[in-house]
């Protein structure tokens, strides 16, 4: 090296530096969160994680159940350095041999959308893994009550469609004070997913339980391919 | 894609710093000071930047009051962004005419036409060509939860990250930073044993090359020994806390290392 090719920038703050080395826990999140709604069936139960004003109300076994669905669309982050994409989009994805097949050649998952229910709102979104943002956000209706929801699948088909019922006019305050407290409610979710992918991330078991049921997982998914073929 | 209507595409910022005691009045000073000014055809500036009302963000002349912006806890307001796009073509061509049509008129000898001519001219047809078109507006709403730290910003790109940011942390004199994941983790509560794993946390690996593996494998049948150089191969670092998986257990799971 030549004297003069020394890099003489001030290095980049403590802070930034340690958050810029564990970028890669964005894509082992999400790519933890698929499979983790695959193996529990949808069925997330997340406890006292949830303020208690957010919790859906208790299923049977007296257990607040937050309900999520693999979406339309996936992203997978390949390994080699070129940092190359490969989009996945259509029904099925979470039982997808291509998205198995890529995890089990070292990919991971970038971005992924994601239904979600709590009690009788349905929330639909994406999640990436760069840089944490939410995208693509579909609310549930905030204006009709869960019964016209109910009223309206009932309708007589030969009535033809039911007429859309006009939005209350709200003031900005207002609309603005909805849509933050769903967001607020969707976050309390993913906040609450990400602080138990982290803790297990630490445990030591991480690799004897979750890295080892995922392999597991998608061993049994390309096997049972395998077969069919 | 904006905070009011539609579907929601935004960034989450986490904002360090404390706001004022009463952020209505300073707030709407330091607001007014760095306001959307509208770009002028006639001045040499290409873009304009600054801060909007949220409910009227082509109000250009409405000042932003703390009715408009301050909601309980939360900040909101919009950033726009003009920037005048005339095509480079369309320039040339119309500077291309417009000279054509001064050596007709005038007479003048092509040869005799300077470089700084040219630019007199290019400067003068762009000037009003600005006057035919509108300027492309970005707007990005930006509602800030003071309670929280918390910002969410309804826009992605380097417009955001870069830009908004910066007058963001100039304007309310706070630091902000893009909340990535990893950001997140270390907000969490999780206690100094815990943070320390995370601090030494490296990359895991789902699947380990299975060429690795091979390596390995005979680099244990020819030496006896675990660990194997690997040739040409990325080596997984090793993982922070390693437990064989006989000594594993179910409890392990629910226990980890740093409650231990």
């Amino acid at each position: 090296m030549r004297p003069d090719d020394q890099d003489k920038s001030a290095p980049a703050p403590e802070a930034v530096r340690r958050v810029a080395d564990k970028l890669f826990l964005g894509t082992e999140f999400i790519t933890w969160l698929y499979f983790t709604i695959v193996e529990e069936g949808g069925s997330i139960d997340l406890g006292d994680a949830l303020p208690e004003a957010m919790r859906p109300p208790p299923d049977d076994d007296g257990k607040c159940m937050v309900l999520m669905a693999i979406g339309k669309r996936a992203v997978l982050k390949t390994v080699d350095t070129g940092g190359a994409r490969v989009t996945l989009a259509g029904a099925g994805l979470d039982d997808n041999g291509e998205i198995l097949q890529a995890v089990r050649r070292g990919a991971l998952i970038d971005t992924m959308s994601l239904d979600m229910s709590l009690g009788h709102r349905v929330y639909s979104f994406s999640l990436r893994a760069d840089d944490g943002g939410v995208v693509g956000v579909k609310l549930p209706d905030l204006f009709s009550e869960p019964e016209d929801q109910d009223a309206a699948t009932i309708r007589d088909p030969l009535l033809g469609p039911a007429p859309k019922k006009r939005r209350p006019k709200l003031p900005l305050e207002d609309i603005l004070a909805l849509r933050m407290q769903c967001l607020d409610e969707l976050e309390a979710v993913i906040d609450a997913l990400f602080a138990r992918f982290i803790t297990r991330r630490l445990a030591r078991a991480w690799h004897t339980e979750d890295v080892a049921g995922i392999r597991k997982v998608v061993a049994r998914g390309l096997k049972a391919r395998l077969v069919e073929a | 894609m904006g905070a009011l209507a539609g579907s929601l595409s935004y960034m989450r910022f986490l904002v360090d710093g404390d706001p004022p005691k009463n952020p209505g009045p300073a707030f709407e000073k330091t607001l007014e000071s760095r306001r959307f000014t509208p770009l002028n055809p006639a001045m040499e500036a290409s873009e304009s930047a600054g801060w909007v009302a949220t409910e009227a963000p082509f109000d250009d002349d409405l000042p932003i009051t703390r009715g408009m912006f301050l909601f309980g806890d939360l900040v909101v307001v919009s950033y726009r962004e003009d920037k005048w796009a005339i095509p480079k073509p369309v320039l040339k061509r119309e500077t291309q005419k417009r000279i054509q049509q001064i050596i007709d008129e005038e007479k003048k000898d092509p040869e005799t036409i300077g470089k700084a001519f040219v630019k007199a001219v290019q400067d003068s047809v762009l000037v009003q060509l600005k006057q035919k078109s509108l300027p492309r507006s970005k707007i990005i709403d930006v509602v800030w939860d003071m309670s929280k730290g918390e910002a969410r910003v309804f826009g992605r790109g380097t417009v955001v990250s870069e830009r908004l940011a910066s007058l963001f942390e100039r304007t309310f004199q706070v630091r902000v930073d893009v909340g990535p994941w990893a950001a997140r983790a270390f907000r969490l509560d999780l206690g100094s044993r815990a943070m320390g794993v995370l601090e030494r946390l490296s990359p895991g690996w789902l699947f380990p090359d299975p060429m690795r593996a091979i390596e390995d494998g005979l680099d244990e049948a020819l030496t006896g020994a675990g660990t194997a150089p690997s040739i040409g191969m990325p080596k997984p670092k090793p993982t922070t806390t390693p437990l064989p998986a006989a000594t594993a257990t179910a409890g392990d799971f629910d226990t980890p290392p740093w409650e231990g």
